[in-house]
C-alpha cells in the first residue's frame, strides 16, 4: 500500500513537471525570434554620423554601406588619387575643394550634399543611390583598371579593413567613394546660422530672401529652402529650340515632355560654383539673375511655375532687387565647408 | 485524472499559438486613383477638357490627406489622425491604410486635403524630402502646400503653364462622399477616385485661362478652387 502510494506520488509529481515543461516549450516556441534583426557582425569600425537640422530632409542611408571614419578616409584617398583613371586625372581634377568641389573649366556638378540625391548628373542619367552613381564613375567615366589597386598593398590593407575583402572590385571602390561624398556636407552657411538664430542677415540679404522665398521671385519652388534643390527636372526657359546637349532629360527618357529639362542644381555655395547652367553659358550670378529677370524663353515644356501672368516679361526686378537677390545667394556660401581639412 | 490532464494538454496545444484576433475591428485599405471624368489620368501625355473649356495636361499632382472620418448613423464616427503625403504619380503613396476600424456600416466618408491651422506649422511634419519640398514660405503664411496641381493648357498663342497651389486657411479643402461603407474582415479594400475636372466644375466654374493660372498669391482664387474640392472624390 505504501509502495503504491509512493508510485502514485512520484507519477503525479512527474506529470506536473512534464506539464510545466510542456507549457514552457509552448510559450517559448510561440515567441518571435527578435535576435534575427540584430546586425550579424560588429565590424569594429568607428561610426561616422551626419548631423543636420530639421529643415533638411532625412538621409536614406544604404544598410550595406554604413558610414565609418575609416570608410570616409578610404573614399577621400581614392577621390584625390589618379589611380582611378587612365589619364592621370582624379575626381578632384574636376571637383576642387576651393570652388565647392567643381571647377570653372569642367563645369562639373559640385559635390555638395550628395548624400540627399537620388538622381545624378544634369540629365539624371543615373538614378538610385550614391553607390550607383559612383559605380558609373568608376566603371564608365574612369574605366578604372582595378588591377592597379589590387597590386597596391596599402589599398589592399585599407579595403580589407573597411570591407573585409581580399580582392578589390569596382563595386567596392564605388562604395568607398560614396562614403566620402556623403561626408561632404555643407550646412553651415550664413543663412543656416540665420535660421538657427545665431546671426542676422543684412537688410539686402533679407530683401533677397524675400524675393527668393515668395511669389516675387518664385525661386523656392524648385530650390526648396534646405537643400536648395528638389531632386527633380525643370525647363527654366534658357532655350526655346532644343538641339544637342540642350535637349536635357529627353536624352535619357526619349519623352518629349522632358525636352529641355535639367536637374535642379543646389544653390548652396553657388557664389563659388561658376559657370552656371548645364553648359556653363553664364559666367556670373548677375547674368543668371538677368536671365530670369528678362530672358525666359517660352516653349511647350517650360515649367508651369515660370508661366505666371506676372512673369510675362520676366521677374521685372529693379537693379536694387537684383543686387539683393545676389546678396542672399552669397549668404549660402559655407566657408567652413571649403576650409574643412577633412575634406 | 489522466483524462483531465490529456484534455488540458489538448486545450493548451490548440489555443497557445493562435493569434489573438479582435473580431470587432478591421484594417481598412483605401487605394487612390485618378481620372478626368471618365478618362484615366496620365501624366503630361494627354489633353483633357474641363467644363470651362480649358484643354489641359497634368504634370504634377501632390497633396496631403488628413482628418479622415468614417461617419456612422448612430454617431460612432471613426476618426484617423493620419496625415498622408500623396503624389498621384508615385504609386507607393496612393494607398491609405487605416488600422483598427470598428466593423459596421458607415454612411459617409470625409477628409481634408491639406492641414488644419493647428497642424499647419512650418517644419513640424517629419522632414522627408517630400515634406520639405511641400513647404509654404513663412513670409506667405508658413506651413505646407496642401495641393500642387500643375500642367499646361492650350492657348491660341501656344501652351501655357498653370499651377493650382493651395495652402493657408483659405486653401483647406473639405471633402465628403456619401456612400455606405461596410467595414468587416471580408471587405477590407475600397477605391477612392479623384476626378480632376471637379476642381474646375462646381460650385465655382473655374477657367484656368480666364480666372487665373496661378493661385498661390491669390486668396480669392484659392478659395474658389478649395470650395470645388468638396466633391472631388468618389468611393467604390
Amino acid at each position: 500500500m505504501i509502495k503504491m502510494f509512493c508510485i502514485m506520488r512520484v507519477s503525479k509529481g512527474g506529470i506536473f513537471i512534464l506539464l510545466l515543461l510542456y507549457i514552457s516549450i509552448i510559450i517559448l516556441g510561440c515567441k518571435q525570434n527578435k535576435n534575427l534583426d540584430l546586425p550579424a557582425i560588429n565590424t569594429g569600425l568607428t561610426p561616422y554620423e551626419i548631423k543636420y537640422p530639421n529643415y533638411i530632409p532625412i538621409i536614406n542611408m544604404p544598410s550595406d554601406n554604413p558610414l565609418s571614419f575609416e570608410g570616409v578616409a578610404l573614399g577621400r584617398k581614392l577621390y584625390y588619387d589618379p589611380i582611378l583613371s587612365n589619364n592621370g586625372k582624379s575626381c578632384s581634377s574636376c571637383h576642387e575643394k576651393a570652388t565647392a568641389f567643381t571647377t570653372f573649366a569642367a563645369n562639373a556638378i559640385p559635390h555638395i550634399n550628395e548624400a540627399w540625391n537620388n538622381v545624378f548628373l544634369w540629365r539624371g542619367g543615373i538614378e538610385g543611390t550614391l553607390e550607383d552613381a559612383m559605380y558609373f564613375e568608376v566603371n564608365e567615366f574612369f574605366a578604372t583598371d582595378i588591377s592597379k589597386l589590387n597590386s597596391d598593398a596599402e589599398y589592399k590593407m585599407l579595403f580589407k579593413n573597411v570591407y573585409n575583402i581580399e580582392e578589390i572590385s569596382q563595386t567596392d571602390i564605388a562604395k568607398a567613394l560614396a562614403q566620402y561624398l556623403r561626408s561632404l556636407v555643407s550646412l553651415n552657411s550664413t543663412f543656416d546660422q540665420y535660421l538657427q538664430k545665431k546671426t542676422m542677415l543684412t537688410a539686402s540679404e533679407l530683401n533677397g530672401l524675400y524675393i527668393f522665398n515668395s511669389e516675387k521671385g518664385e525661386c523656392f519652388h524648385c530650390h526648396s529652402l534646405g537643400l536648395f534643390q528638389d531632386n527633380s527636372f525643370h525647363n527654366i526657359g534658357i532655350d526655346s529650340i532644343f538641339e544637342g546637349v540642350n535637349m536635357g532629360r529627353f536624352m535619357v527618357t526619349a519623352d518629349l515632355a522632358d525636352m529641355g529639362k535639367f536637374k535642379t542644381p543646389t544653390l548652396r555655395n553657388v557664389a563659388l560654383t561658376a559657370p552656371y547652367m548645364h553648359d556653363g553659358r553664364f559666367q556670373t550670378l548677375e547674368q543668371v539673375v538677368e536671365q530670369y529677370n528678362s530672358g525666359v524663353k517660352k516653349s511647350s515644356t517650360l515649367d508651369p511655375i515660370m508661366a505666371k501672368p506676372s512673369f510675362e516679361h520676366g521677374l521685372q526686378l529693379t537693379p536694387q532687387e537684383k543686387i539683393d537677390l545676389i546678396s542672399f545667394l552669397h549668404s549660402l556660401t559655407d566657408t567652413s565647408f571649403i576650409n574643412n581639412a577633412n575634406h | 485524472m489522466k483524462y483531465i490532464l490529456l484534455f488540458a494538454f489538448a486545450i493548451i496545444t490548440i489555443t497557445s499559438c493562435q493569434k489573438k484576433t479582435e473580431n470587432t475591428t478591421s484594417q481598412l485599405r483605401i487605394d487612390i486613383n485618378y481620372k478626368v471624368d471618365d478618362v484615366p489620368l496620365f501624366k503630361d501625355t494627354m489633353r483633357y477638357l474641363n467644363n470651362a473649356g480649358d484643354f489641359y495636361s497634368v504634370t504634377r499632382l501632390e497633396y496631403y490627406i488628413s482628418d479622415i472620418v468614417l461617419h456612422n448613423a448612430n454617431g460612432d464616427d471613426y476618426k484617423s489622425e493620419q496625415i498622408q503625403y500623396v503624389n498621384a504619380f508615385t504609386q507607393a503613396t496612393n494607398q491609405l491604410v487605416l488600422d483598427a476600424v470598428p466593423n459596421g456600416t458607415y454612411t459617409s466618408f470625409s477628409c481634408k486635403i491639406g492641414l488644419t491651422a493647428a497642424k499647419n506649422l512650418s517644419n513640424t511634419l517629419p522632414n522627408t524630402s517630400e515634406n520639405v519640398n511641400m513647404a509654404w514660405p513663412d513670409m506667405m503664411g508658413g506651413g505646407y502646400h496642401f495641393l500642387k496641381l500643375e500642367g499646361h493648357i492650350a492657348t491660341a498663342a501656344g501652351d501655357m503653364g498653370y499651377a493650382m497651389h493651395l495652402g493657408t486657411d483659405v486653401g483647406l479643402v473639405n471633402c465628403s462622399v456619401n456612400k455606405d461603407i461596410v467595414i468587416s474582415r471580408e471587405i477590407p479594400n475600397y477605391l477612392l477616385t479623384m476626378n480632376i475636372n471637379e476642381w474646375y466644375r462646381s460650385p465655382n466654374l473655374y477657367s484656368i485661362y480666364f480666372d487665373g493660372n496661378h493661385t498661390m498669391s491669390s486668396p480669392a482664387l484659392m478659395t474658389k478652387i478649395a470650395a470645388n474640392g468638396y466633391n472631388i472624390f468618389t468611393i467604390e
